[in-house]
């Protein structure tokens, strides 16, 4: 505990990392969220359900490995991928298909993977393809858990608690204004047919970034709560033994909430880089979860489907981080 | 023919928080106060993302139409586009220069240069020998500090000048205080102090937090910064002054990259 002389000083610390964290991470979220919202809106205007779905393959087991493959080329982070993988939800994809998506996205996209690189360049260690190799295996097991248990629930809903979202469909949206009489017919010109859709799609951005943004703050807020109450020494006084070691880095990925495409500077600074349990859990759990995504999730996914899927992120990298570990450094 | 056009209270108000929202992040660029929270690097970003509130504002005050039933060629253009842009963005990001979006520094592309050869012990040869004053300056400081953490050993005798602010750790002893600046690798939610131990009884005279420069003769120490139980030898500044400088226009942020 805090010592009681201590206790003001310890407060304007406090206070300022709260402060700190918290307008750092908005600066670093908002456009990532914006580019989320923006690609979901594309996606809702220009893309046909159809069209998207034939995408994926009918198998869901290929399914959701074309789905870690499509995260590689959405170069955003965590934040934005969270509007994609419900978009990809909304538009008819199995529920295995857009967690897969939602988990690999963050950890394939080539900012990642350059920034990990850059960052454990001269360790010795290939950091990055381990990060990458390992979030896809852990990205697979998980989608593969989340395809068996709602294997015989075809028409589970994730959005069961967000019915307001609907209003963009509905004739009722309240913002939404008359059809004019040009562009109700069939045979409008090209132009106004692609201008519909560009207006069509900064409605649905705008929409979404507003009613998604909220829970990020939220999320946000949380975090830098937690940043500023977690002492610093308390992540390092615990890398001795390799299980308080991946629950360390587990935790931190957990509680930092960083960005995905900053990340593994911020291992590479706070682990030695050959304590593999630690460096492992946190470049792997990062991206998939973290408390601020568990927050923004939380305006799309029913409450007891989201603690299984966190839970069951924890415990797949846990134990991947704890395998793994002494194989690579037998290595 | 009548255009229709229906401005609600809703859309209004969406327009206003989008417009707000692109002010600020054009007044915080303009004022040069975003580097105090994110990496230069962001700032392409960010910036963008205040084009595209702007432009979510004035849409909001467009009107809005259903999307036409008949397929057309925009969807055949659309996913060109996009994969167009992912090449971009990928080819950017594969050539990315760290010290291309800072303030034009020559020394963070010299920094760039040494990271990207192999071999590390070259990669120090390289960079020359250290000066016999070294010069803590914010473009050469990551660079520096590295050196010295590397090899404390090998600058020991050298002089040193550097600035910062006062920070003791429980661990440090009277008389000992790191002179420390803030290192930012994406956002101030990642910052964290670093700097060098400085050695000598007028370091009490200050408070925490204070900026100081200090100038001395390097030498070595085991120290135990994170009073964890764990010695490490490094760098110690032994001091031969310590005086108050104003911080004035400095963020006090170092970027490595």
């Amino acid at each position: 505990m805090i010592p009681a002389p201590d206790f003001a000083a310890w407060l304007r610390g406090a206070s300022s990392t709260f402060v700190t964290t918290l307008a750092g991470l908005a600066f670093e979220t908002i456009p990532f969220l914006l580019m989320g919202t923006l690609l979901s809106a594309v996606i809702q205007s220009f893309v046909p359900d159809r069209s998207l779905r034939r995408l994926f393959p009918r198998n869901r087991y290929l399914s959701i490995l074309v789905a870690l493959v499509a995260g590689a080329f959405v170069p955003i982070c965590e934040c934005g991928t969270v509007p994609l993988a419900r978009r990809l939800r909304q538009k008819g994809l199995p529920l295995s298909t857009s967690v897969a998506f939602l988990v690999a996205a963050p950890l394939a996209n080539p900012m990642t993977v350059i920034s990990t690189y850059v960052a454990f360049k001269g360790t010795g260690y290939p950091v990055f393809a381990l990060r990458l190799g390992f979030g896809l295996a852990a990205a697979f097991v998980i989608a593969i858990a989340v395809e068996l248990v709602s294997r015989n629930r075809p028409r589970i809903d994730i959005t069961g608690p967000t019915r307001r979202l609907t209003r963009l469909e509905a004739p009722a949206f309240p913002a939404a204004p008359r059809l004019p009489a040009s562009l109700a017919k069939p045979r409008a010109s090209l132009g106004s047919r692609l201008a519909s859709r560009v207006a069509e799609t900064f409605e649905h951005a705008s929409y979404d970034f507003l009613d998604t943004a909220r829970y990020l703050i939220a999320g946000i807020t949380l975090a830098a709560f937690a940043r500023a109450l977690v002492p610093s020494g308390a992540i390092l006084r615990s890398l001795g033994q390799p299980l308080a070691a991946t629950g360390t880095g587990l935790a931190s990925a957990y509680i930092l909430s960083l960005c995905s495409s900053a990340d593994a500077f911020v291992a590479r600074s706070l682990f030695a880089p050959d304590s593999y349990h630690a460096v492992l859990a946190f470049l792997v759990l990062g991206p998939m979860i973290d408390l601020k995504n568990t927050v923004l999730i939380s305006r799309f996914v029913r409450p007891g489907l989201l603690a299984a899927f966190v839970v069951l992120a924890l415990l797949v990298v846990g134990a991947m981080a704890l395998v793994a570990s002494p194989l690579l450094e037998a290595l | 023919m009548t255009k229709v056009r229906e401005i609600s209270a809703s859309r209004v108000a969406r327009s206003a928080i989008f417009l707000g929202l692109s002010f600020f992040i054009s007044w915080l660029a303009e004022n040069g106060k975003l580097a105090k929270l994110v990496h230069p690097r962001m700032n392409p970003w960010i910036q963008g993302a205040g084009i595209l509130f702007l432009l979510l504002a004035f849409a909001q005050m467009l009107w809005i139409s259903k999307r036409p039933r008949r397929p057309d060629p925009a969807s055949f253009f659309i996913p060109i586009a996009y994969v167009l842009a992912i090449v971009f963005i990928f080819v950017q990001s594969a050539t990315f220069s760290p010290g291309r979006f800072d303030s034009g520094s020559d020394s963070l592309a010299v920094e760039n240069a040494v990271i990207s050869k192999r071999d590390k012990a070259a990669a120090k040869a390289s960079m020359g020998p250290l000066p016999s004053v070294i010069a803590f300056d914010d473009d050469r400081y990551w660079t520096l500090y590295n050196r010295l953490y590397d090899d404390p050993a090998a600058a020991q005798g050298h002089r040193v000048v550097i600035q910062g602010f006062l920070v003791r750790g429980s661990a440090f002893p009277p008389g000992t205080a790191l002179i420390a600046r803030n290192l930012m690798w994406c956002c101030s939610a990642d910052m964290a102090e670093i700097g060098l131990i400085a050695q000598d009884p007028a370091v009490d005279k200050f408070k925490d937090s204070a900026w100081v420069e200090a100038s001395g003769r390097l030498s070595t120490t085991d120290f135990d910064m994170n009073g964890l139980g764990k010695k490490t030898l490094m760098p110690l500044v032994v001091l031969d002054s310590l005086k108050p400088v104003d911080k004035g226009e400095t963020s006090g942020v170092i970027f490595p990259f």
